[in-house]
């Protein structure tokens, strides 16, 4: 009989049967707070009746149509929709599957775009689980123990550090310029870290960086 | 480069979480809150970045999937209409002054991190270190009672709150009840 990985452990009892808003309704109808929305994703609640709408009707009309191979419709309309809300100039989008993925392409395009190999990245934060998006996550050893070799290219910089206690109080480093400058093709930040939230103080860090000359 | 995937589409209050910081990216990810359960991530650039993308660099199989860019368009349609973005910023500081005014009861919670509806509460031990053996004790309690969350933090530290953009006043008004009533049991 097959089971899930011993990795794959939940972190709470719940045995999920529905959604609605924020509310999980288990097996035995109990409702359960759901203060997590699938680590950020849920964003418009459980089940919300026009997503479900909405995938429900394209579920009767088309699945799955490969976007290298033919082009469809919600791909065009989804493509205009975030037109509408992508900050201004950001208007090329490539569309993949998961956080994991889009680290990947990032990466991807900040080496050929500029011919160099070297990331910068920022202390304490998490890009994903794949290699490269490991290589860039220090978020936690767990992410990136066992698997060597990661993927070379990767700096560190120091992020502001922030207290154990208290918000504002924090020793700030400033970020300074790699010995390896020229091969660096991006840096990479998080606008807040998932795994340490910043304070608004940090803006004042953030405005410290500046593009490579 | 930004990281947008877990704080797009209003989670911090703002749209981009790059609004608070006044960034300006030339590469930006996306993911997470972009279709409301549905897998679909992306990255976005100006046409002279992506058009330096090598030829056969960019494709995947299931890759934007009709399903899934039909939910992403419905949930865009829903944050616009229903204001979520607005929102978040106001359960976020509802919820971020609720959780201040109750840390302020427990020596064990040091600090609320975060913006919008993205929000961490900290736990040191009485030497001033990270207590992820208290934050721990506090979720499972919280799940217990019927309220789900997060912890994270290099050392698990940190409990973390981040509910959907749809959450009514009442229901942060709840949430952070149990809260109180976890950290007193716990702590």
């Amino acid at each position: 009989m097959a089971q899930l990985s011993p990795q794959l452990k939940q972190a709470t009892p719940v045995v999920a049967d529905r959604g609605e808003g924020v509310w999980i309704y288990d097996e035995a109808g109990n409702k359960h707070l759901d203060f997590t929305a699938g680590i950020g994703v849920t964003s418009t609640g459980h089940c919300h009746p026009k997503v479900v709408a909405a995938a429900q009707e394209q579920v009767g009309s088309l699945i799955h149509g490969q976007y290298t191979t033919i082009m469809h419709k919600p791909l065009q309309r989804l493509t205009a929709a975030l037109g509408e809300v992508l900050p201004a100039g950001l208007d090329s989008i490539f569309f993949s599957n998961s956080g994991s993925e889009a680290a990947e392409a990032a990466l991807r395009l900040a080496r050929q775009a500029t011919g160099r190999p070297n990331i910068v990245v920022f202390q304490g934060g998490f890009h994903g689980r794949t290699v490269g998006a490991a290589s860039m996550t220090t978020s936690g050893t767990k992410f990136k123990a066992g698997f060597s070799p990661l993927m070379p290219g990767v700096v560190v910089s120091p992020s502001r550090t922030l207290p154990t206690t208290g918000t504002t109080a924090g020793t700030r480093s400033r970020p300074r310029t790699s010995r390896c400058a020229s091969w660096t093709s991006s840096c990479r930040l998080s606008p807040t870290r998932p795994t340490r939230p910043r304070s608004s103080s940090s803006r004042c860090w953030v405005r410290r960086l500046r593009p490579r000359q | 480069m930004v990281d947008e995937v877990q704080t797009g589409f209003g989670r911090t209050g703002a749209f981009w979480g790059q609004e608070h910081f006044g960034l300006t990216p030339d590469i930006q990810m996306f993911a997470k809150g972009i279709a409301s359960g549905f897998p679909i991530s992306g990255i976005a650039a100006s046409e002279a970045v992506m058009s330096k993308a090598w030829p056969g660099s960019q494709g995947g199989t299931y890759r934007a999937n009709a399903v899934a860019c039909a939910a992403a368009v419905a949930t865009l349609e829903v944050i616009q209409e229903e204001g979520l973005v607005a929102n978040a910023a106001a359960r976020g500081a509802q919820l971020k002054a609720g959780l201040e005014e109750i840390a302020e009861k427990f020596d064990a919670v040091t600090a609320v991190h975060g913006l919008g509806l993205m929000l961490a509460v900290e736990f040191t031990d009485k030497d001033g270190e990270p207590d992820g053996a208290a934050a721990s004790r506090a979720h499972q309690h919280a799940a217990k009672n019927g309220l789900l969350l997060l912890t994270n933090g290099m050392h698990g530290q940190n409990v973390r709150f981040i509910p959907a953009l749809v959450v009514s006043e009442d229901e942060v008004n709840h949430a952070l009840s149990l809260w109180e009533e976890t950290l007193s049991a716990v702590l």
